[in-house]
C-alpha cells in the first residue's frame, strides 16, 4: 500500500516565481491495484512519481509504504521495493554493457555487494528464458551492448530486469511516451502481464488516453496538483474514453488552451 | 635525422621502462576518466604524494615494498577525501579535485621536510636496487622486469576487479547513475569507491618511479592528470575497433605509445622545456583525429 497524505509541495519558494504545486494532495493506493494516471502537462504527474520514488522531496505532509513513513528514506533505499521505468529507455539500462552483464546486474540487487563474479554463468539460461517471451530475439544477442538495442528493446529490458529480484510497486513514467504505435502495444501487453504475475501494486503515468481507459483498475486525472476524476473497479469498467476525453478537453479550455 | 632515429633507438629501452611505470598512472585515470566518468583533477597532487611518501620513508630505511604500501594507502585517502568533498558536500567534480590538488601540494612539501628535492643515496635499498630480487635478474634489465611484472600484476587486478559484482556495479555507476539507483545502491558510495582505488593506484605510480629515480620532485605532479588522459585516450581511441582488447591493455599500450612520442621528440633536438608544449600538440592530435567520445550516457534511446 502506498499513502500520500496532506502532501504540499512548492517549487521556486520564495520567488516571483513559487508555484504551489501540491496542496493538502491525499492519495491512497491499496495494495494490488493498478492505477493509471492521465493529466496535462504541468498537472502534477510526473512530480507524484518523484515524491513516491524520492527523487524530490515534500516540503510538507508524509508518505507512507505500507503503512512505514518513508517522507525522508533516500531514493536508493525506497527503490529496493520499488521498480520504475523511465519516459527515456536510455535510462533503465546501461548503455555500455552488454545485455548479459545488464541482467546480471539486476539480478545481484538483493545480493551483498562483494568480490564475488558479477555475471553468474550458470544463470545464463535463465536470463535466457526471460528475455524469450517477449519475442525481441534478445535472448539470441547476450552479448550485444544495451546502447546498440531500439528504444523499445531497451525499454522491454528494463521492464524485466525491474522484475527480476522481488518487488512490491511498479512506477510507469510514461513509460511507452518515446515508442512509436506499435512497440507501445507490445510494451503495454508486457506491462500488464508484468505486473499481473508479480502481483505488484502499480502507477502508471501516460498521454495515452486509451491505454489509461484499457489498462488498470483504477483511473486518475490530475489537474493543476488536484484530482478531478478518480474511478476504480466497475466505475473505472464504465468510464468510456469519450467521457474522459471531455473531461480532459473541458479542462484545457478553462486554462485557455 | 639519421642521427636522431639511433638515438631514439638507444633510448627505446629507458622508454620502455618509463612507459611501463607510467602505465600504472594512467590505469588510475583509466578507472576515474574511462570507468567512473569523472574527470578527477587529485591526480596532479595524489601522483607527487606517493612521491613524497615512499621517498620520505625510504630516507627512513623502511623497506622499499613497504613504503609502496604506505603511498598506495595516503593515495587511498586521498581520493577519499575527493570523494567525500564532491558527495557528501555536492561539490562539483572539477572542483573536488582542484581542491584537494591545491591542499596536497602544501601536505607533500610537509612530509618532504619541507624541501622540494629530495634524493635517495645510491647506497638506499629501493624495489629496482640493492634488495635480494634485483640480484636475480640479469643487468640492464632490472627496471624493465621489475616494472612489467608490477603493470602485469596490476592490470590482471583491475581486469579481474571489473568482472566482479563490485566492479559490475562501478562500470556501471560511470555509465548510468540511474540504473545504480534502481538497484538500490548509493551511487555515492560507488563514486568514492572508485576515487579511492583510483588515486591509490597513482600514489603507487608516484613511488615506484622515485624509487626508480631516486628522486622526488615537489613539481612531479604538474601535468600528471594531462599525461595519463592522453595516455588513455590515444590506447583507447586508436584501438576502438580491436574490442577484445581490454580497456587495461590498452591503456598500457597508449602509454608506451605517448612516451614513445616523447622520446622521439626529444631526439629530434627538442629541448625538455618544450615537452609540454608537445604533448598539448599531441592531445590536441589525437582529440581531433579520432572524434572526441567519453563514454558517457547518451540521453536519446
Amino acid at each position: 500500500m502506498l499513502e500520500m497524505r496532506n502532501i504540499r509541495k512548492i517549487y521556486n519558494p520564495g520567488t516571483v516565481r513559487a508555484l504551489c504545486l501540491f496542496e493538502d494532495f491525499n492519495l491512497m493506493v491499496p495494495q494490488g491495484q493498478f492505477v493509471s494516471i492521465v493529466g496535462s502537462n504541468g498537472s502534477g504527474k510526473s512530480s507524484l512519481m518523484n515524491l513516491l520514488c524520492g527523487s524530490i522531496l515534500p516540503d510538507a505532509g508524509q508518505i507512507l509504504m505500507d503503512g512505514q513513513d518513508i517522507t525522508k528514506m533516500s531514493e536508493h533505499r525506497r527503490l529496493k521495493r520499488i521498480g520504475r521505468i523511465h519516459q527515456n529507455p536510455a535510462l533503465g539500462t546501461c548503455s555500455g554493457m552488454s545485455i548479459l552483464e545488464n541482467m546480471a546486474l539486476a539480478d545481484n540487487k538483493p545480493k551483498r555487494m562483494n568480490l564475488m563474479p558479477g555475471v553468474d554463468k550458470k544463470q545464463i539460461g535463465r536470463y535466457r528464458d526471460l528475455l524469450r517471451p517477449l519475442g525481441l530475439g534478445l535472448e539470441n544477442m547476450m552479448n550485444a551492448r544495451a546502447g546498440t538495442l531500439s528504444g523499445g528493446q531497451r525499454q522491454a529490458l528494463a521492464m524485466v530486469m525491474s522484475v527480476m529480484t522481488p518487488l512490491d510497486f511498479l512506477i510507469l513514467d510514461e513509460h511507452t511516451a518515446a515508442l512509436d504505435p506499435k512497440t507501445s502495444d507490445i510494451i503495454m501487453e508486457l506491462t500488464q502481464r508484468v505486473v499481473r504475475e508479480h502481483s505488484l501494486t502499480a502507477l502508471m503515468v501516460t498521454h495515452n488516453l486509451r491505454y489509461a481507459i484499457e489498462y488498470g483498475n483504477r483511473l486518475l486525472m490530475l489537474h493543476q496538483g488536484g484530482i478531478v476524476l478518480d474511478v476504480a473497479d466497475e466505475d473505472k469498467a464504465a468510464t468510456r474514453l469519450e467521457d474522459v476525453l471531455g473531461l480532459f478537453t473541458q479542462i484545457s479550455v478553462e486554462l485557455g488552451n | 635525422m639519421a642521427s636522431s632515429l639511433y638515438a631514439f633507438y638507444l633510448a627505446l629501452p629507458s622508454t620502455l621502462e618509463q612507459g611501463l611505470i607510467y602505465a600504472l598512472l594512467a590505469l588510475g585515470v583509466m578507472i576515474t576518466y574511462l570507468i567512473l566518468d569523472f574527470p578527477d583533477l587529485t591526480v596532479d597532487g595524489s601522483f607527487p604524494l606517493g612521491g613524497a611518501v615512499s621517498t620520505a620513508l625510504i630516507l627512513q630505511g623502511v623497506s622499499p615494498a613497504l613504503a609502496l604500501l604506505a603511498a598506495t594507502a595516503s593515495g587511498m585517502a586521498a581520493g577519499l577525501c575527493t570523494g567525500l568533498i564532491h558527495v557528501k558536500l555536492k561539490i562539483r567534480a572539477l572542483f573536488s579535485g582542484i581542491i584537494m590538488m591545491t591542499a596536497l601540494y602544501s601536505i607533500n612539501l610537509r612530509i618532504a621536510g619541507g624541501s622540494s628535492l629530495l634524493s635517495i643515496p645510491r647506497t638506499s635499498v629501493t624495489l629496482f636496487r640493492n634488495n635480494a630480487l634485483v640480484r636475480l635478474l640479469p643487468q640492464d634489465t632490472q627496471i624493465l622486469i621489475i616494472s612489467l611484472i608490477l603493470v602485469v600484476m596490476v592490470k590482471i587486478i583491475i581486469d579481474l576487479m571489473l568482472q566482479t559484482r563490485f566492479g559490475l556495479l562501478l562500470r556501471a555507476t560511470g555509465d548510468n547513475e540511474q540504473v545504480v539507483t534502481a538497484l538500490a545502491r548509493n551511487k555515492g558510495n560507488m563514486k568514492i569507491a572508485g576515487l579511492i582505488i583510483a588515486n591509490g593506484l597513482v600514489a603507487l605510480c608516484g613511488g615506484v618511479l622515485t624509487q626508480q629515480q631516486r628522486l622526488f620532485e615537489i613539481s612531479m605532479g604538474t601535468g600528471a592528470m594531462v599525461l595519463a588522459l592522453a595516455s588513455v585516450i590515444i590506447g583507447v581511441n586508436s584501438l576502438k575497433r580491436f574490442e577484445w582488447l581490454r580497456p587495461t591493455t590498452k591503456t598500457i599500450i597508449g602509454t608506451l605509445v605517448y612516451k614513445a612520442c616523447y622520446s622521439l621528440a626529444i631526439s629530434l633536438g627538442l629541448r625538455p622545456g618544450d615537452m609540454k608544449l608537445v604533448t598539448a600538440l599531441l592531445f590536441l592530435g589525437i582529440l581531433s583525429a579520432w572524434i572526441f567520445k567519453p563514454r558517457r550516457v547518451t540521453h536519446d534511446a
